[in-house]
């Protein structure tokens, strides 16, 4: 059986009804970056102090460390309102990115597993991150209320085995 | 057997340069060689009594339509596969198992890329039964689905039961024209090294060659460099024709009742099996010398490794393979779609910019000869314009392919309903002129087309997940 599909009946993925992450992921992201830029200052420093013929060299390695943190935190600011996830009957996709804008999409039919993790700063602020995983393809969707994401994991899964014992 | 086979398989593991270490060190502080002897035999005993240890509490059965392993000297692991979890099992006969009909097999499931488990020296009518057996259960399960299904929607039919048949089988003359149509680039990895010592060498060889004082080297050596680039091509030539007899002899493709079959080998023989819905995508290349003789390359991608490699394909073989592995799909005959050229300017933007660095390192190094690096940029122009404009791909309803040219050419397809997941991205420069990436992800690597119209990626995508969440048939 072949039927024939009206092209135009396939549904569409609506790039524009996402859901936003939950406000506290900007915070979590942030106070990870500072941390690897405080991690980075007490090294750093501790290099300079400890090789005083040559203070310069890691004065120089960490002033790069610290700007390339500084621009990835920018980067972050700017790409929080770009990022959601959009549940459909069928799929689960997920928005990202701010130099390049990805929408990544992984039909629940081919969802091999899904699992929750949550770093100590996310769970101080109640957030976990999703993965999806496929024999192809995995998806990471981080800041998400730790309710919804364990919600989204029932569903997932329940709707991955729903779809391959139809199969 | 099986004992010896499980030694050299230790020897193996604890690695050849180790024990050639190993060796050295005892030859130099060996008190005498009849203590050495001692030491090599006590390590052979060791070695066979570990690997007969090995043997003996290494088992396998087939029981309830799982294949049960264990293994383990000191902790006992036993391997539960479930036979329709086995998505290949594959055979290989080297050298020290021939004249024992012994076969090495390898099994592979989905879940990991490499075999899950492999079974050294086994009888080959053994190894033939555990092949078919795993085979036999996708088939009579996949008929069982077929029946019980009373949705209507579109699901396998049961392979039909037909006998083994030769789709292809290349004769001496074919692989040695596959030998001369390849780049022999392991020349130059033979030939380098022999090149630095060359000076040595002449010394214990008597070639001839006029001696030559250091300074005047550049000058009256330089009628040598077409010798030595010629010397580095016929020896790369010989050496690639010696791979290839060896790996690629008697290349065999049979297609049977459980999918494609490729043999070769001339003294290792190794034998693929493979369903066809485990080929997740197809490529099929022409190389520049192949195009010169109207031969092509088919690789299909399976989940995991043991993706099938086919050289030396004509054009009534490639299709006979297409139409076997692509089964239904729809037919195109003309690729129509384009990507836009604005990739040329993107390609001369990204190439000039980068020039520009270099043109201002290289000139405290060269002076004025660095402004030579500019030239790279109209000629990157000129491959990146060939290349968009020979670009063509096609979407139908189950299929998307891409065929991209330079000298030569090579053709992707792949089918919507392998898809596992979609991406569709655009960059900056994407953005500004409503064009984007799409990608096809599969169980075995991606296939994306760039610089399309950002409708024309999201209606691929739209396409690909609904094929991938409403065809019933088997992907994998």
């Amino acid at each position: 059986m072949n039927e024939p599909v009206d092209v135009s009946e396939i549904p569409r993925l609506d790039e524009e009804s996402f859901s936003p992450m939950h406000p506290h992921f900007l915070r979590v992201s942030l106070i990870g970056s500072a941390i690897f830029a405080v991690a980075t200052i007490v090294v750093g420093t501790t290099v300079a102090l400890v090789v005083p013929s040559r203070p310069w060299i890691p004065i120089l390695v960490m002033s790069v460390m610290l700007a390339l943190t500084a621009v990835t935190a920018g980067l972050k600011v700017l790409e929080v309102r770009n990022i959601g996830y959009l549940l459909r009957d069928h799929d689960l996709s997920y928005r990202s990115g701010v130099l390049v804008k990805t929408v990544e999409t992984v039909p629940f039919v081919r969802v091999q597993h899904a699992r929750i993790s949550q770093g100590p700063i996310e769970r101080s602020f109640g957030l976990a991150t999703l993965e999806v995983n496929s024999a192809g393809p995995d998806l990471h969707i981080p800041g998400l209320p730790a309710d919804d994401a364990e919600r989204l994991k029932i569903v997932v899964v329940e709707r991955a085995g729903d779809l391959a014992e139809e199969l | 057997m099986a004992i010896v086979f499980l030694a050299l398989r230790i020897v193996g593991r604890i690695g050849i340069v180790q024990l050639a270490i190993g060796i050295g060190f005892m030859l130099a502080r060996a008190p005498s060689i009849a203590w050495l002897f001692v030491v090599a035999l006590l390590v052979g005993c060791v070695l066979l009594g570990i690997a007969g240890l090995t043997w003996w509490r290494y088992t396998f059965c087939v029981v309830n339509s799982e294949l049960q392993v264990r293994s383990g000297v000191l902790s006992q692991q036993t391997l539960s596969v479930p036979l329709d979890r086995i998505q290949s099992v594959s055979l290989e006969q080297k050298v020290l198992h021939r004249p024992f009909d012994l076969v090495q097999v390898a099994v592979r499931t989905a879940g990991s890329d490499t075999a899950e488990f492999t079974i050294d020296a086994l009888h080959r009518p053994v190894a033939d039964a555990l092949q078919r057996a795993a085979a036999d259960h996708r088939r009579t399960s996949a008929a069982v689905v077929t029946v019980s299904d009373s949705s209507g929607q579109a699901v396998d039919p049961p392979p039909p039961q037909r006998p083994d048949r030769i789709v292809l089988q290349h004769p001496p003359r074919r692989i040695a024209t596959i030998a001369l149509t390849q780049m022999p680039l392991t020349g130059i990895a033979v030939v380098a090294p022999l090149l630095a010592v060359a000076d040595d060498l002449a010394d214990v060889v008597p070639l001839g060659l006029p001696a030559v004082d250091e300074p005047t080297i550049g000058v009256s050596l330089v009628w040598m460099i077409p010798l030595v680039i010629l010397a580095v091509f016929v020896v790369g030539l010989i050496l690639n024709l010696i791979r290839v007899v060896l790996t690629d002899w008697n290349l065999t493709v049979t297609s049977t009742a459980e999918g494609l079959r490729r043999n070769a080998g001339l003294l290792s023989t190794t034998s693929i099996a493979s369903r066809i819905p485990r080929i997740q995508r197809v490529v099929i290349k022409q190389r520049l010398l192949e195009g010169m003789v109207g031969l092509h390359t088919v690789v299909l991608h399976t989940i995991g490794d043991g993706d099938f490699v086919i050289p030396g394909c004509d054009a009534s073989q490639v299709d006979e393979i297409r139409a076997l592995v692509l089964e239904d799909s729809d037919e195109i005959e003309t690729l129509d779609r384009r990507v836009s050229s604005a990739e040329v300017f993107k390609a001369v933007r990204s190439t000039s910019i980068v020039s520009v660095v270099l043109v201002g390192a290289a000139f405290m190094l060269v002076g004025w000869w660095a402004l030579l690096i500019f030239l790279s940029v109209p000629a990157r122009g000129l491959v990146v314009r060939r290349q968009v404009r020979r670009r063509r791909w096609a979407a139908t309803m189950d299929a998307i392919i891409d065929r991209q040219e330079y000298l030569g050419w090579s053709r992707q397809d792949l089918l919507l309903r392998k898809v596992n997941g979609v991406k569709v991205s655009q960059s900056r420069f994407e953005r500004k002129r409503d064009l984007a990436t799409v990608w096809l992800q599969t169980a075995d690597g991606s296939m994306s087309i760039g610089m399309v119209g950002v409708d024309e990626a999201r209606a691929i995508r739209d396409r690909a997940l609904y094929i991938a969440e409403t065809d019933r048939r088997a992907w994998m």
